[in-house]
């Protein structure tokens, strides 16, 4: 159990900034996602953690020890890979002790842990075969195994479900989750899956081209996205952003674009004004209503196709350059047909803004 | 040699000492000699392994490049190397084809086809020397059989045969290898191409020539290279079977600067034709690496 | 015969033609033809050698091997001549070649396949070259030198000659084998606790096993098989290699082809055997690194 601490930490390529001056601080036995698509820096960032990469500028820390220049097994860290990374060679007993060998323990004492982990983790019936005698998910459950046993200051897992089917996915999940608060081993770990993020995290990182976009909880997350890129990574569908413009006159104010023509909420007018002829406004799908084609409807368009999920049904909206998703109940959706043209409404205080230049959030406390 | 990744502290020093073997190897046992070679081609240096007089001369290469030896061997080595890529790429498609086809025996044809390649180079070199035996060879006897063969050649002994039998040789050596590469190669050739032609009403010959030619280009060129470089640098055959003769008829590079060294002791002559040699596989070599590497960036 | 080989080559695509016929009976007579190419010399070199010696110039020569078949050659071979010595020279400079060539080979390869410095891409050309040279341009330069060292008839000074081609040779081979071995295997292991020198004992080399196997035998037949440098750097009969020794029987005034045959026979059965245990990873050992599987 510990912390760790990253500082302005990069990684420069000869070719290219793989991660760029991310600062973190990983409090103990918490669960933190790394979150982002493909190429963002985020398993860079965790290979430097471990040690199997180098930083090339700033400072990592673990429990107060600066550790940029540590080998990987003078960190005292444990590492899920992706492929596992089972030594072939080395039945399960074997695979699960290995560490515990390198540090020379007494042999009755491995014994004792190796049953443990193995029984803990369901490999008990396993433990002589050989890695490539083992399905998928018990695979899994060895490399996990392999983690736990030596009870490591940090756990580092690197998409270590990517390889396993959708129904086993899940599953492992909350296994891991399960052992992770039973030890309460401090865990960085990284997906590109924002649900997994979603569902594991006790704090999320999103990270874009090497660079944080924003370190929440998955609710703050989801509900105060720190800019466009966060808002339409998170949740699936992902948060509509519509253009629109600030019609300054005064007190009363409006919004309006393509699909938009809302009145602004008059505690936000002085704050839009900065950015009043190019801004997005955000809203997340579930948040809204069908309003009729009324005064009151703030968003309007004609619907383009419609996604049968069963418990719900997603609308996508069309209007001019602007679309949204609309997710409706079962009783809603059945009045509503192809190319019918709808108005919605948006409870204003889950609207948000965002700042189409660059990007960020206009956030109205 | 610093390495760009260092994830455990001995990989701060171990790279460096663990490439040590091999670039002293590289530097003393290739590099030295090499520029050694080089250094004696420009002096007068008579025997070999004595010393020479310092002082620069392309004496060497003067009289080397206008003895009409050199390029009596320079033909010879081309001739030899040619005959040798042409029988090896003929006879390798034949049985490359033949052996992608599934049949019953397979893998005892394949062994049988290959097994020449695994005959070390001084034993087949003596074996064929007796089957051409001009009196008691298996070889003439075979003629003898055919109804219109009336007289069988001297083989060895003969300048007219004399370089037809030893590529012979060199081809029944080489062409397993050939098999193999360009075996690999028609695998890679999706069966959907055949299949595809086949529909539009392709006849096998014109299958082989649209389809399977094209298919395997790239593995051919890399086939042809190797061989031409390794025939280049044949000696055991000749050496062996005919030490150059009859009358230069097999006198190739390697052979006719090996006498040139030690049967006449003109050691500054001997490295000018060596680099001259140097010169034509250092050539061949740079297309063979451009060739190869480019496959693998498919 | 399943579907698609039946489609590929001359191929058939419907009910078995006339043509299609004519090209299968093609296709047998050519494998009938080359397996009788390839098969032959080593039929005749087996049946001359236990041909009485009064037989072995009849002409017409018998195919078939002789009634009055003699393996005397195979016993009076290591009475008469030095073949056993031979062989012990050749075994010992194969296998110390080989050693040497393996391990020296290997260090540099785990450096050339797991670690990024500059000067790598052109390390790996140079590699590539150097197994290219024709022997007689490293044999000539070769010969001062090994002079000079007082190396010259000398087994070791072979076998240093040797491994300069062959250290090259080892090293792409062995190069190969590192790539296919995941980095992660050794990722996790400097995680779970043991040092760069103890991941290469503890996963990388029991893992890369048959590699090396291959590679050392590879270069044990090379060495095996050499006869350049070995005809120019030894030339004492008491060190000669088995290739020499085979060598010298010919240009004699009468070759005894009984004997020679059957000291080429013994020769060619170590060499014949790893040559085909082999023989898929030969080409890639000999295009090295060329052309992929």
């Amino acid at each position: 159990m510990a912390t760790a601490r990253l500082e302005n930490v990069s990684k420069r390529y000869p070719d290219h900034l793989a991660v760029d001056r991310v600062s973190l601080d990983i409090e103990e036995s918490e669960f933190l996602v790394l979150v982002g698509p493909s190429g963002c820096g985020k398993s860079t960032t965790l290979r430097m953690i471990a040690g199997l990469e180098n930083a090339t500028e700033g400072d990592i820390w673990i429990d107060d020890r600066r550790v940029n220049n540590a080998s990987p097994r003078d960190r005292d860290v444990a590492m899920v890979f992706q492929n596992y990374a089972l030594y072939p060679h080395m039945n399960v007993y074997r695979n699960l002790s290995y560490s515990l060998r390198l540090r020379r323990a007494p042999k009755a004492e491995i014994e004792k842990l190796v049953q443990q982990v193995a029984e803990s983790l369901d490999l008990t019936r396993l433990l002589h075969r050989k890695p490539g005698q083992l399905s998928g998910g018990q695979r899994q459950r060895v490399a996990l195994g392999r983690a736990i046993i030596r009870e490591p200051k940090l756990f580092l897992m690197d998409e270590p479900l990517s390889n396993l089917d959708a129904k086993l996915r899940v599953q492992t999940r909350s296994e891991i989750t399960r052992l992770q608060r039973e030890l309460g081993v401090t865990t960085i770990y990284v997906t590109h899956d924002q649900s997994e993020a979603m569902t594991m995290g006790s704090r999320i990182v999103v990270m874009k081209d090497g660079r944080i976009q924003q370190i929440d909880t998955p609710r703050a997350l989801y509900r105060d996205p720190a800019n466009a890129f966060v808002a339409q990574f998170i949740g699936t569908p992902p948060m509509n952003l519509l253009a629109c413009r600030l019609d300054d006159a005064g007190d009363e104010a409006a919004l309006s674009g393509d699909g938009v023509g809302i009145k602004c909420p008059a505690d936000a007018i002085d704050l839009l004004r900065s950015a009043a002829d190019s801004l997005l406004v955000g809203f997340r799908p579930e948040d809204i209503a069908i309003s009729g084609d009324g005064p009151d409807a703030g968003f309007g368009g004609s619907v383009v196709s419609i996604e049968e999920l069963g418990h719900e049904s997603l609308a996508t909206v069309a209007a001019g350059e602007s679309q949204f998703i609309a997710r409706l109940a079962p009783s809603v959706a059945d009045r509503v047909r192809l190319g019918d043209r709808i108005g919605f409404s948006v409870d204003p205080a889950k609207l948000r803004f965002f700042d189409k230049r660059t990007g960020e959030a206009i956030s109205i406390a | 040699m610093r390495p760009t990744v260092i994830a455990d502290k001995q990989d701060r020093w171990l790279p460096a000492a663990m490439l040590v073997p091999l670039l002293v190897g590289i530097a003393v046992l290739v590099i030295a000699p090499l520029a050694w070679g080089l250094r004696i081609s420009l002096t007068d240096s008579k025997m070999i392994g004595l010393g020479f007089r310092d002082g620069l001369t392309f004496k060497n290469y003067g009289s080397v490049l206008t003895d009409p030896d050199t390029w009596n061997a320079v033909w010879v080595t081309i001739v030899f190397s040619g005959g040798t890529v042409v029988g090896s790429v003929l006879l390798g498609i034949a049985a490359a084809l033949v052996l992608d086809r599934e049949f019953f025996g397979r893998g005892l044809v394949r062994v049988m086809v290959i097994l020449p390649w695994a005959v070390p180079h001084v034993v087949a070199a003596l074996v064929w020397q007796w089957m051409y035996n001009p009196d008691f060879g298996i070889v003439n006897y075979g003629l003898l059989l055919l109804p219109w063969v009336e007289s069988t050649p001297k083989w060895l002994s003969d300048p007219q045969y004399a370089l037809l039998a030893i590529i012979l040789v060199n081809v029944w050596k080489t062409y397993p290898f050939a098999v193999l590469l360009l075996l690999a190669g028609l695998q890679t050739i999706s069966d959907d191409l055949y299949e595809a032609s086949a529909i539009d009403g392709a006849g096998p010959m014109r299958r082989f020539f649209d389809i399977t030619v094209p298919g395997l280009r790239r593995v051919l060129a890399i086939v042809v290279l190797l061989l031409l470089i390794w025939s280049f640098g044949n000696f055991v055959f000749i050496f062996l079977m005919t030490q150059g003769g009859p009358a230069g008829a097999t006198n190739a590079l390697v052979v006719h600067i090996y006498f040139e060294a030690f049967r006449f002791f003109r050691a500054g002559s001997a490295f000018a034709m060596g680099s001259l040699l140097l010169a034509m596989s250092i050539i061949l070599t740079s297309i063979y690496i451009m060739v190869s590497r480019g496959q693998e960036h498919d | 015969m399943t579907d698609a080989a039946a489609r590929k080559g001359f191929g058939r695509t419907a009910p078995l033609s006339i043509s299609a016929a004519a090209w299968r009976l093609a296709a047998a007579a050519t494998a009938v033809l080359l397996c009788s190419v390839g098969v032959f010399p080593f039929y005749w070199m087996f049946v001359t050698s236990i041909r009485p010696s009064t037989e072995i110039f009849d002409f017409p020569p018998r195919i078939l091997p002789s009634a009055d078949s003699v393996f005397a050659p195979y016993f009076s071979l290591f009475a008469e001549t030095d073949l056993a010595h031979w062989i012990w020279n050749s075994t010992a400079v194969s296998i110390a070649t080989a050693f040497f060539a393996s391990l020296f080979g290997a260090m540099a390869a785990y450096v050339l396949s797991r670690f990024r410095f500059p000067g790598r891409e052109s390390s790996q050309v140079a590699l590539l070259l150097t197994q290219m040279f024709p022997a007689i341009l490293l044999a000539l330069p070769m010969f001062v030198f090994l002079s000079r060292l007082g190396l010259l008839n000398s087994l070791f000074g072979l076998s240093l000659a040797y491994l300069a081609f062959l250290i090259p040779v080892a090293a792409a081979l062995l190069k190969a084998f590192f790539d296919a071995i995941p980095v992660e295997l050794e990722e996790a292991s400097l995680i779970d606790g043991a040092s760069r020198v103890g991941t290469l004992f503890r996963i990388t080399l029991p893992l890369s096993l048959p590699g090396v196997a291959s590679t050392f035998l590879f270069c044990f037949i090379i060495s095996w098989d050499e006869f350049l440098f070995a005809r120019m750097f030894i030339r004492q009969p008491d060190n000669w290699t088995v290739s020499l020794g085979l060598a010298s029987f010919s240009g004699e005034f009468v070759t005894p082809w009984d004997q020679v045959m059957a000291a080429a026979t013994i020769i060619t059965l170590p060499a014949a055997l790893i040559f085909l245990m082999l023989q898929r990873y030969l080409v890639r050992g000999l295009t090295a690194g060329g052309v992929k599987g």
